[in-house]
């Protein structure tokens, strides 16, 4: 019997097979949702605008509060750590430019993804998911709506959006976070620290962490709506496919952003 | 397209695979324009394995599939939209998107093909149908307001809003009390004697097969045993089809080989 001694070559040639076709669907996913954005309404499967804007409700502006909350903590939290870290070198000064590159170019984005994918993510993958289960995806599609244009064209846009929005919102909110520990600390008034910051920025800080936050928005939709799509066996099916939506995106959020960081900041 | 003259559906050579096992074996199937066919069948004969590829939602591994004249394996996206218009599918556990009320259920195959119509249009239009299955009144309630019975009969309205040739219907008795799924297969020869429809009805439900049926084709293992009258499969003497007709358990015959290779090897 050689079977044993082959079986882990097996399971990892299926493991590669089964990643190399979830990238596969995942691109299907993103090129037929461009592909129903851009031409859909030439063959009668048009985008609603309106499900474009229930998406963007639900995907951005209810996120809002969580979202300022969670970025005026990290703020402060860097704040904290980063003037008890300069103020070995006697530099707590430069705390100013410190927290305002780090979140724009890195925390602001990241922090908002983080949560989105949480949020929303798992929403997309459970809700796609429980359709799928209970034959609601296959009446779409013998009603003659496309699947992809019902479910994924207007979260993909409404994320692509409301992501990058989100993100400014949390850089802004992290920075005032920071300002309300900071400025009496360095016995400063609370408006000279945010001007100064605003004179230390460049567009380009910005530009940074908005565009890392489009890919995100890619990622968080993609992963969230194929996980939702390849549920099999019910509500259990359902929950597990939830949870590995969240992770997956996180994960992939993660290395992307460093992957990013790195080409971006050499 | 005027084609009388041609079957409804057309299945030719029908094979279908789900990983290493066949579930369908060279199935022909044929339904006429005006008819309703029920496909009977027990548990795992593959009688929804073929009424989805008949709805084009698996490709079959071999074979043709035509509805009305078109090869739905070979059509376009465009003609697969235009043919997809002309049929109504009522699934088993009724499919109702569970985001919306069951009047904007109904309307949902209008808003989607017939942007021409006003609003006022098509509530009107989706409030017929809902009378049409006695459920007039229900139509701000969500789907999960709504007991077994009305969720498929709101299936069924949906189903035909848009008033197609074809209509096809998985189990409508499915988990019904009997007053109910007998209300059910009224309503459904109601619709073909008024609205002329063409219906083909997937169950496993003797008493409402014999009921509705004009023709039956009976499943088993994947292939089509027969397709006959109700009283053809009555009189039937295959033995498969007695079992079925008669309830009476399958006696499995054991291969010993294939047994001992099942329980002893890893890969079977």
């Amino acid at each position: 019997m050689s079977r044993p001694a082959f079986q882990p070559l097996a399971d990892l040639g299926r493991a590669t097979v089964q990643s190399v076709a979830g990238f596969g669907y995942a691109g299907m996913l993103l090129a037929e949702s461009l592909w129903f954005a851009a031409w859909g309404w030439r063959s009668g499967q048009p985008v609603r605008l309106g499900a474009i804007v229930a998406e963007m409700r639900r995907v951005g502006v209810e996120a809002l509060p969580i979202v300022c909350l969670l970025a005026l903590t990290i703020g402060i939290m860097l704040g904290i750590q980063f003037i008890a870290a300069l103020k070995e070198f006697g530099a707590q000064s430069q705390v100013v430019v410190a927290v305002a590159k780090s979140v724009t170019r890195e925390f602001g984005a990241l922090i908002t993804a983080i949560l989105v994918a949480g949020r929303s993510g798992s929403a997309l993958a459970a809700r796609i998911g429980s359709m799928t289960v209970s034959q609601e995806v296959d009446a779409l599609a013998v009603i003659g709506i496309e699947p992809v244009r019902y479910l994924v064209a207007p979260a993909l846009i409404a994320m692509l959006v409301m992501l990058p929005v989100l993100t400014v919102f949390a850089d802004a909110v992290a920075i005032v976070g920071a300002a309300f520990y900071s400025a009496p600390a360095l016995n400063v008034p609370v408006q000279a620290y945010l001007l100064q910051t605003l004179s230390l920025l460049d567009p380009g800080d910005l530009w940074q962490g908005i565009c890392k936050s489009a890919v995100f928005a890619v990622l968080i939709t993609l992963i969230g709506c194929s996980t939702g799509f390849s549920v099999t066996g019910g509500a259990e099916g359902v929950g597990r496919a939830t949870t590995r939506a969240v992770v997956l995106s996180i994960c992939y959020i993660i290395v992307t952003d460093m992957i990013f960081s790195f080409f971006l900041n050499r | 397209m005027n084609d009388t003259a041609a079957p409804l559906i057309d299945v030719q050579g029908l094979e279908a695979w789900y990983g290493k096992r066949r579930i369908l074996h060279d199935v022909d199937f044929r339904v006429e324009a005006g008819e309703i066919r029920v496909i009977m069948g027990g548990s795992g004969s593959g009688k929804s394995t073929l009424l989805r590829h008949l709805l084009g939602l698996h490709r079959p591994a071999r074979g043709s599939i035509r509805l009305f004249g078109t090869d739905i394996v070979r059509a376009g996206p465009r003609e697969l939209q235009q043919l997809r218009r002309r049929l109504g599918v009522s699934f088993q556990g009724g499919a109702l998107l569970t985001s919306m009320t069951v009047g904007e259920n109904v309307a949902l195959p209008l808003r989607e093909h017939h942007a021409e119509l006003s609003e006022n249009q098509i509530r009107i239009m989706s409030r017929m149908k809902l009378e049409v299955v006695n459920l007039g009144g229900f139509h701000d309630l969500m789907p999960s307001q709504l007991s077994g019975g009305m969720v498929k009969r709101a299936a069924l309205a949906r189903a035909i809003v848009m008033d197609p040739q074809l209509l096809f219907f998985d189990e409508p008795s499915a988990g019904l009390d009997p007053v109910v799924s007998a209300e059910l297969d009224e309503l459904i020869l109601r619709l073909r004697d008024a609205l002329r429809m063409t219906i083909v009805v997937v169950t496993h439900e003797l008493e409402s097969a014999f009921k509705i049926a004009d023709t039956i084709t009976v499943l088993d293992q994947g292939a089509v045993l027969m397709t006959d009258t109700v009283d053809a499969v009555r009189r039937s003497d295959n033995e498969r089809i007695q079992d079925l007709l008669n309830r009476r358990p399958r006696e499995v015959v054991v291969d010993t080989d294939a047994y001992l290779r099942r329980l002893t090897e890893e890969e079977a």
